[in-house]
Formats: C-alpha cells, structure tokens, sequence
C-alpha cells in the first residue's frame, strides 16, 4: 500500500516536471511569435525553421565543445545569438519586401523559408537524427532528476521575466510598444521603424533558437522537429490570443500540462485533445483568451 | 480586338485544348497520363480552394482535411462495406463531403482572417492526428490500399495503369469539365458575386443586408464538395492513401498551386496545377535537395510575381488588346 502511494507520488511529480520542461519550450517558441506577430503582423512560419537551425547548430557546437562540457550553455546561447543574426539577414532582405501586401503571402513566404531551410539543414547534416547524451549528466541531479530539466525551467523564466523587463522599463521598449500601435505615427517622430522590425524578428529568432537549442539533448535534432513544435506553439498563442505575450505564457501552460498528462492518461489521443481545447476555446472567445 | 472576336479565338482554343485531350492517352506513354490525369485532379481541387480563397477572402490552411474526406472516404468504403462502384462511391462521398463541411462550415466561418486560417489548421491537424493514432481502423501511417472500382457495371483487369489509360482519364476530364462549368456559372451568379462583395467590403455588405455568415458557410460547403470529390479521384488515381495526404503541409501545398497559378483569376489555379504537378515530379526526380529549390521556387513567386502564372499571362493579352481597343485602358483592373 505505502510503496503503491510512493509510486503514484513519483509518477505525479514525474508528470509535473515534464509538463514543466514542455511548458519552457512552449513559451520560448509562442513568446518570438507573439513579439513578431504584434510587431511585424506575420505569423512566422519560418519559426519552425529558426527552432530546427537552433537544435542542429547547438548539437555541431556541443559536439565542438564535448572536452569541456561546463561550455554547454555558452554554447546553446551562442546557436541562439547566431539563429538571431540568420533571423535577421532573412528578414531584411527577404521579408521586408513583401510588408503592406495580403497576409497570406506573408504566410506562404515564411512557408517556402520551411522548405528552404529544411533542405539547407539535410545539406548540412543529413537527414537522420543526431543524439547529444552529455548536458543531462553533466550537471550532477536534484531527487533523481537530472539538474539540466530545472535549469532549461529557470531560463523560460528568465525569459519571461526579462522581457517583460525589455518591453515596460527600457527606452527600446517603449519603441517596439509605440511602433506596435502606430507605426506611421511613430516614423514621424523619427523612429526607425524599418530596424525595430529587424531588431524585433532577430529576437523572435532568438528565442526560438534557444528553446530548440535547450531541447536538443532531451530529444534529438531529426528533420521535422520544427515543424512540430510550431504546430503546438501556434495553438498556444491562439488559444492565449494573438498578439498577447500574457496569454503566450499561459497558454503554454495550458497546452504544456494538458499535452504531458494527456500522453500519460490518453496516449490515443493526446494530440486531439490539445487541438480540442484550442476549437473550445475558440467557439467561446474567438480571439483567445487575452485577445483584443 | 472585338468581343466577338475574343470568343471565337477563346473557342478556337477551347475546341483544339479538347482535341488534344481526348487523343492524348493514345499517343502518351501511361505514366505521362497518369501525371496529367493528376493535374486535372488537382485542378479540380485548387478551383474548389479559390471558391474560399480568391472569391470569398477567407484563406483555409486546412482544405486538406476537406480533400481527405474524399480520400479516406473511398479507402474507408471498400475497406468496410462490399460497395466498389464508382457511381456509389461518387455519390457517398459527396454527399459525406457536404454533410462533413456542412458541420466544419458552422463553426469555422464565424471567424475571419487569421483566425478562420488558424482554425482550419486546427482541425485539420486534430484530424491528421487521429488518423494517425487510430491505425487499426485507418491503418495509421502506413495508410490504406484503395483497388480499381467498377465503372457502369464493368470490372477492369489489367492493373490500374491501363485502368488509367482507358476509362479513368476520360472520367476524370468528364469530371473535371463539368466542375469548370458549374463553379463558373456559381462564381458568376448573383451568388457568386454576393461573395465577391463580401470579400471586398464586409461591412458594406452587411449594411445591404447580407448576411456574412450564411453566404460563407455555403461557400464553404461548396468548395468542400468539390475537395472531396477531388480527394475521391485522386485516391482511385493514386492507389494508396496515407496521413500525410492530409497534413498540413497538404494545406499548404494547395494554396501554393492556387498562388503560383493566380488566384485573381478563374483559369489560374489549373494553370497552378499543372505546372505544380510537373515541377514537383521533374524537382523530386533530378535533385536530391529539391525542398531547397521549391522553397527557393515559392519565395521567389510571392516575392517578385504574386499574381502568378495566370496573372502574368492576364497582363500581356491586356497589354496585346489595349493597344486596339478603341477607349483606352482597362478599368476593371
């Protein structure tokens, strides 16, 4: 009877801290798509592309790295910072062009930069899947986890936290917010708006580097990862409402402990449930939960 | 140019497009038939897309699940039930077509723009994942066979390429002419253009007293119909089906073709199937990287020709004809 309760206890906490690490990833991934979303107004297919290059790129600098391995993280940062700088040189010159046209050809551009990347990626480093075992162990664990599941928790925070400190307490800040309700009014008192958007779609892309950076040694870095994630990143931030980083975060939450319990509970139909809850969601409030 | 003389020509066309058709077989090696019996199919199916798209404004990004139905729909049919006539299964699935939009139609329409987008790729993907986790009765990624039906009656021996080259692809060009006809005739009713005014001003059309929400819904159930009966042919064509069929990537795909073909104008989204068609065999076939290139190939259509094929096609003949025309420039456009 004791060891039955000490199992289930075990198994819940399990469960909690997976839907923790789900949960991070979520929020790294939606929080970029809000910010460019909001900004930009594009919803970024391409994401799934700049989270894969994260994953992949951190796995080649990992395996650089493999005799010194307290370098992991300076080296997941560093995939991220350079997903940035390709988020960039691909806004400005590919994006910018088509600002001002009908969304979906915003759509189908970031969907051609998918393909794009995804042949770019099997080029590089072909098409099967490329394990990192070392970052799990490395840092020792905490009650028979593996401290690395609490650290990739602590940087969605950190996340979260800083920027929400980027956006209400600094003078960038107040320029993405002032560019985002009115850009026209916002150019005429000599912002320059053109740089805000690549500045704002290079930390989209950065974000979405480090969440598929810090995913790698917990899954693997395989073709069609990304899109994965984007799917479930686009349910988080139409369920928490476009455009709103608040219901990005909660909505990772939702979709991050709902996924996780339900490929506990349901294995079946795991993936249906989340798309259920986001139908729901929709029929009740049909622009999210913290939409306008 | 005159009018009357534009149809004659237009006519001319037509006549010698559908002599060629009806010889092709003939003459064509099968798997070249079998490529262009696919085109038309898929001609069929990016029409019905544009109905959503082009004529009423509403991008669907999960019109796949639509052409699903038609496709899950036979190999369902002749897993379960003895039912293998083509006529039957024509029947059922568009008859299922309509019933399964019909009920989609209610709860996606109310949303608009992006939210109607993120909404049909939701169910689409809820869809797609139930397909695949409930393989014992969808066979899951593996798919299922789908055998050469009966047609009026006859069985055809012989394996499915002679199938192809003798009854089907006359079926199909049947098919395929009378969905050019009746979603042209639709497209330029009074109903039709109730859509186009809805596309254009949806708050003016209100203020007339249109209501939005029956129109689209009845768009949607339309366009869905003519899916499934796209996906209907598409499965018999192609012999097997799978989820992948019916992913997301499914969606995508037919917006590229209504895109690369034009979606401004009525003929693009054939035009969009048969080059798509082709290109993506020729691409698949010669490059080992051929995502790189198609992903090169889409960006670089949205980028510098975002009217597409047909589009560009639209601007020469105006730019032929307006120098003959007595009044000048073209308004319309």
């Amino acid at each position: 009877m004791d060891r039955n309760l000490e199992m289930i206890i075990g198994y819940i906490i399990y469960t909690i801290i997976d839907s923790l690490i789900y949960t991070s990833m979520l929020v790294m991934m939606s929080v970029g798509l809000v910010l460019i979303f909001s900004i930009l107004g594009v919803i970024n297919f391409a994401h799934a592309s700049f989270y894969a290059l994260g994953a992949y790129i951190s796995y080649s600098l990992i395996y650089l790295f493999t005799p010194t391995p307290s370098l992991i993280f300076p080296a997941i940062i560093a995939s991220a910072v350079l997903v940035g700088i390709i988020g960039a040189i691909f806004e400005r010159y590919l994006l910018s062009f088509i600002y001002g046209r009908a969304d979906v050809f915003q759509l189908l551009l970031t969907f051609g930069a998918i393909l794009l990347f995804d042949g770019i990626i099997r080029m590089e480093w072909g098409g099967w899947p490329l394990t990192v075992q070392e970052p799990l162990l490395v840092y020792g664990s905490l009650a028979g986890y593996p401290i690395y599941y609490f650290i990739i928790v602590v940087f969605a925070v950190v996340v979260i936290i800083a920027l929400k400190l980027l956006l209400f307490k600094t003078r960038y800040g107040r320029i993405i917010r002032a560019v985002s309700s009115f850009k026209e009014m916002s150019m005429a008192l000599g912002i320059n708006v053109k740089n805000t958007y690549t500045s704002v779609f290079s930390l989209g892309c950065f974000f979405a580097g480090l969440g598929g950076g810090l995913m790698v040694p917990l899954t693997q870095a395989m073709p069609g990862i990304g899109l994965e994630a984007l799917i479930v990143a686009f349910v988080v931030i139409v369920i928490g409402g476009m455009g709103s980083l608040k219901g990005a975060v909660i909505g990772s939450v939702i979709v991050g402990f709902t996924r996780t319990i339900g490929i506990a509970l349901f294995p079946k139909i795991e993936l249906a449930i989340v798309f259920l809850i986001m139908v729901v969601i929709l029929l009740i409030r049909p622009t999210g939960i913290f939409g306008k | 140019m005159s009018i009357r003389e534009l149809i004659s020509i237009k006519l001319i066309i037509f006549i010698i497009v559908m002599i060629i058709a009806l010889l092709l077989p003939s003459f064509l090696p099968p798997y070249y038939v079998y490529l262009i019996c696919l085109s038309m199919v898929m001609s069929i199916y990016a029409l019905a897309f544009n109905l959503l798209f082009g004529d009423t404004g509403l991008l669907s990004f999960g019109h796949a699940l639509l052409f699903g139905v038609g496709i899950y729909g036979v190999a369902l049919l002749q897993k379960y039930t003895a039912i293998n006539s083509f006529e039957l299964i024509l029947l059922i699935v568009i008859v299922a077509s309509i019933i399964f939009s019909a009920t989609l139609g209610i709860v996606c329409v109310r949303s608009t723009e992006v939210y109607f987008t993120m909404l049909t790729l939701g169910f689409g993907q809820l869809f797609y994942a139930l397909i695949v986790k409930f393989g014992n009765i969808t066979g899951g990624t593996d798919g299922l066979p789908v055998s050469v039906p009966t047609v009026l009656g006859y069985t055809f021996e012989g394996g499915k390429m002679s199938f192809i080259t003798f009854p089907y692809y006359y079926i199909i060009l049947i098919i395929l002419l009378l969905s050019i006809l009746s979603l042209w005739r639709i497209i330029n009713s009074p109903f039709g253009k109730t859509l186009q005014a809805i596309r254009d001003n949806p708050e003016r059309a209100r203020f007339i007293g249109i209501s939005l929400i029956k129109y689209r819904e009845v768009a949607f159930v339309v366009s869905g119909a003519f899916s499934g009966l796209a996906g209907m042919l598409f499965s018999i064509l192609h012999g097997h089906v799978t989820p992948e069929m019916v992913d997301w990537l499914a969606s995508a795909r037919i917006v590229f073709i209504t895109l690369l073909g034009g979606y401004d104008l009525f003929i693009g989204p054939i035009v969009g199937a048969f080059v798509y068609t082709f290109i993506d065999v020729y691409m698949k076939a010669l490059f080992e990287y051929w995502e790189f290139l198609m992903g090169a190939f889409i960006i670089l259509f949205v980028v510098v020709f975002p009217r597409g094929i047909g589009g560009g096609i639209d601007l020469l003949v105006k730019k032929l004809s307006v120098r003959r025309r007595k009044y000048g420039r073209d308004l319309n456009r």
